[in-house]
């Protein structure tokens, strides 16, 4: 692994969720959920997003598998723009247009970079009716591309498994749909599946009631598994378990990453997981990435004082070893009205005045350790 | 499938008050088919011109056996007893017909509304759902007996009249159930896995959604086709369902009003005209309750 390849590039990913009222439902407002975030995964890695609960994390993993349309933002995956693939038509055709087709008009082509030079490209050579059809050609395929993909473990496990239908099917329906396996081979490669995960290759028949939370969760592994996904999104995956149960679980991610070069994206409120499982963390607050950094580097010096906070609150295992606990003072403010400036203002111990007036830029400091914060470093 | 199904019946007939449920019922569909030979539709006092009894023109008449109009205690050739000239067990048996035929039409019209308005509402939200809903909390809002009052003084009395009236005000129960589900069932993690899976929409619905949805709405119709043929009796026993003579349990309770107390210094002397129609009815309602029992244990997954 000398050099690692982007496997998923999030450009400025906005969500906001219009808020309703009156008898004819006007938008009165938007829950800005997520708010211009960008960052990268490369591939094997696992990313842990951390924070606050309420400050976006959900919102994110379910844009990424579009099972929420993002506001506006782009998804790379590899090297496809993913973001207008479950666009209807006219509206990814418009999406084409704003993206690419202004930017190349208007634009020097000596700037382009990464997905905006491949498509430059392919717009020289294909002239602008061309490179529309070439991207808007076979989007059906592109779907189904997209989501052998990009795979999700819920959180969930009581309702992430539908109780009236078989194992074998809730695990099999997908890559059978997608053509990832054969009808012919439906039981044996469930049986693996199921095998892989730890559950007996012979309780396919059975129905999700049968099994307990660790085990179901399990089966949500296997069925994202058995789309050979590249990258699986796990949203609060072990929250719901046990602590015995928790480490398990988390154990076996691990290994099925070893085996199957797998990227994770592990969603998670809690520090403690994400410090045992990432390679990379990003701290969101507030719809906002507030910092990103390599674990070591975060666990060692974090810079941001929202990630400060948010560590000092972990609980330490030796009892002789005094830590200064920050204390959060105060809620999550609400993401109708974020606060101005930097949104962690109200609550940051060492807010000067510029906070509350100028947003602060997500920065590289060091290379591969980005943060959001007028005075890095400053909380101690 | 084959031995899953086995496995259901298997345990549905384990349980007493299912066996029972399902006893019932069949002894219902079965005096319900044989009606004309457990009671044949014909006329005794009215011989045809071959010196036969008269065939009825509608079954469902019950034919007059005698001109005195005093009940007729049981005796061997009328079983139940006899009252305002017609046989009770005539009325009794025939009776079955109707029970089904008021209990099925009513239920199906009105589930099948209440499923159409109830899913629209749960699938597109929104003002639609907000609309449908206030409409639904309207019908929900006026007591039916009043309802239904009024309703056969306009339309005219008359059982079609009274179905009519209690498929009008009979939906909206529906409607609120499978709204409420599918309102669920849409936000379940397992429909947002299997469109992250990428499965077909059709399939969704039909795999994921309807199947979480539909059972209970099915369980809830069983229940009220039993408790439906009490209703189509009280509007009968007040005089605005079946007419006079019309082969239905609530109508036969109508005639029995007048005696319902007996006569002087015996107050059981003329039970058998509450009774048999009377137990009737129970036995009905009790099996459709039963039923719906059983599917419930059948359909709700947990208790496979
Ligand atoms: N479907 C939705 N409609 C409206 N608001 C939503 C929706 N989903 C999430 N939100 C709001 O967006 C914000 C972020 O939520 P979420 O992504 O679930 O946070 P997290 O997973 O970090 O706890 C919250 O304020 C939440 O109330
Ligand atoms: S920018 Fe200011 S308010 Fe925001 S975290 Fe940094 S110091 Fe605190
Ligand atoms: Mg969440």
């Amino acid at each position: 692994m000398s050099e690692k390849k982007v496997l998923l590039k999030i450009e400025n990913l906005v969500k906001y969720f219009p808020i309703r009222a009156g008898v004819f439902k006007r938008i009165i407002a938007w829950v800005k959920a997520v708010d211009d975030v960008s960052f990268e995964i490369y591939e094997g890695e696992t990313v842990g997003l951390v924070g606050e609960s309420g400050c976006g994390k959900t919102t994110i993993g379910m844009t990424l598998l579009r099972l929420y349309e993002p506001t506006s933002g782009r998804i790379i995956v590899g090297n496809e723009d993913t973001t207008y693939y479950f666009m209807p038509y006219f509206k990814a055709k418009k999406y084409i247009k704003k993206t690419y087709i202004k930017k190349f008009e208007n634009e020097d082509p000596e700037k382009f970079t990464g997905i905006d030079k491949k498509y430059y490209e392919l717009y020289k050579q294909l002239g602008e009716s061309g490179f529309y059809s070439k991207l808007l050609s076979n989007i059906k395929e592109k779907r189904s591309e997209f989501r052998k993909t990009m795979q999700i473990v819920f959180q969930d496990p009581y309702s992430s498994l539908n109780p009236r239908i078989r194992i074998k099917t809730i695990v099999s329906e997908g890559p059978v749909m997608h053509k990832v396996i054969k009808k012919s081979e439906i039981i044996d490669k469930v049986k693996a599946a199921l095998e892989e995960v730890g559950i007996h290759g012979d309780h396919m028949y059975r129905f999700p009631h049968q099994f307990s939370g660790g085990q179901r969760q399990r089966i949500g592994m296997a069925r994202a598994l058995l789309m050979n996904p590249k990258l699986i999104v796990a949203d609060e995956a072990v929250a719901a378990l046990d602590v015995s149960i928790r480490s398990q679980v988390i154990n076996l991610m691990l290994d099925l990453q070893k085996k199957h070069n797998l990227t994770y994206l592990f969603i998670s409120h809690d520090l403690s997981v994400i410090k045992y499982i990432s390679d990379r963390v990003v701290v969101m607050y507030l719809g906002k990435i507030v910092e990103n950094a390599p674990k070591k580097v975060l666990f060692e010096d974090p810079l941001h004082p929202y990630t400060k906070a948010l560590m000092s609150a972990i609980p330490v295992p030796n009892p002789d070893y005094k830590k200064k606990r920050i204390i959060l003072t105060g809620d999550v403010p609400s993401p109708v009205n974020p606060p101005s400036g930097c949104r962690f203002h109200p609550r940051c111990p060492v807010a000067k005045e510029i906070c509350s007036k100028e947003e602060p830029p997500l920065k590289e400091i060091q290379p591969g350790h980005f943060v959001a914060c007028h005075f890095p470093g400053s909380l101690k | 499938m084959n031995t899953e199904l086995k496995r259901t019946l298997r345990k549905l007939f384990k349980n007493p008050s299912a066996i029972l449920g399902f006893s019932l019922l069949t002894f219902f569909i079965i005096v319900a088919i044989f009606a004309p030979l457990i009671s044949p539709p014909i006329n005794p006092m009215f011989p045809d011109e071959n010196g036969n009894p008269m065939k009825l023109d509608n079954p469902y008449i019950m034919p007059i056996l005698s001109w005195s109009s005093d009940p007729v205690p049981p005796s061997k050739d009328h079983p139940f007893g006899m009252i305002a000239g017609r046989d009770i067990l005539y009325g009794v048996v025939w009776g079955t017909r109707t029970a089904f035929k008021i209990g099925l039409i009513v239920v199906t019209a009105s589930t099948f509304f209440g499923i159409i308005i109830g899913s629209i509402a749960g699938y597109f939200g929104g003002w639609v759902d907000e609309v449908l809903m206030r409409i639904t909390d309207v019908f929900l809002s006026i007591p039916f007996l009043l309802a239904a009052m009024v309703l056969t003084t306009i339309l005219g009395s008359g059982l079609d009249k009274v179905m009519i009236a209690m498929i009008i005000f009979g939906w909206m129960a529906t409607a609120r159930l499978i709204r409420a589900n599918i309102l669920q069932v849409k936000e379940e993690q397992f429909v947002l896995a299997a469109k992250a899976l990428g499965i077909k929409n059709y399939i969704i619905i039909l795999r994921h959604i309807l199947p979480n949805t539909i059972f209970p709405v099915l369980v809830q119709a069983t229940m009220r086709l039993g408790s439906l043929v009490i209703t189509a009796a009280a509007l009968s026993f007040l005089g605005l369902g079946a007419p006079i003579g019309y082969a239905d349990w609530g109508s036969m309770l109508n005639y029995t009003r007048n005696y319902i107390l007996g006569a002087s210094g015996q107050a059981l002397a003329y039970w058998y005209t509450v009774f048999y129609p009377g137990i009737a009815m129970v036995l009905f309602v009790l099996a459709w309750n039963l039923v719906g029992d059983a599917l419930r244990d059948v359909f709700d997954p947990k208790l496979k």
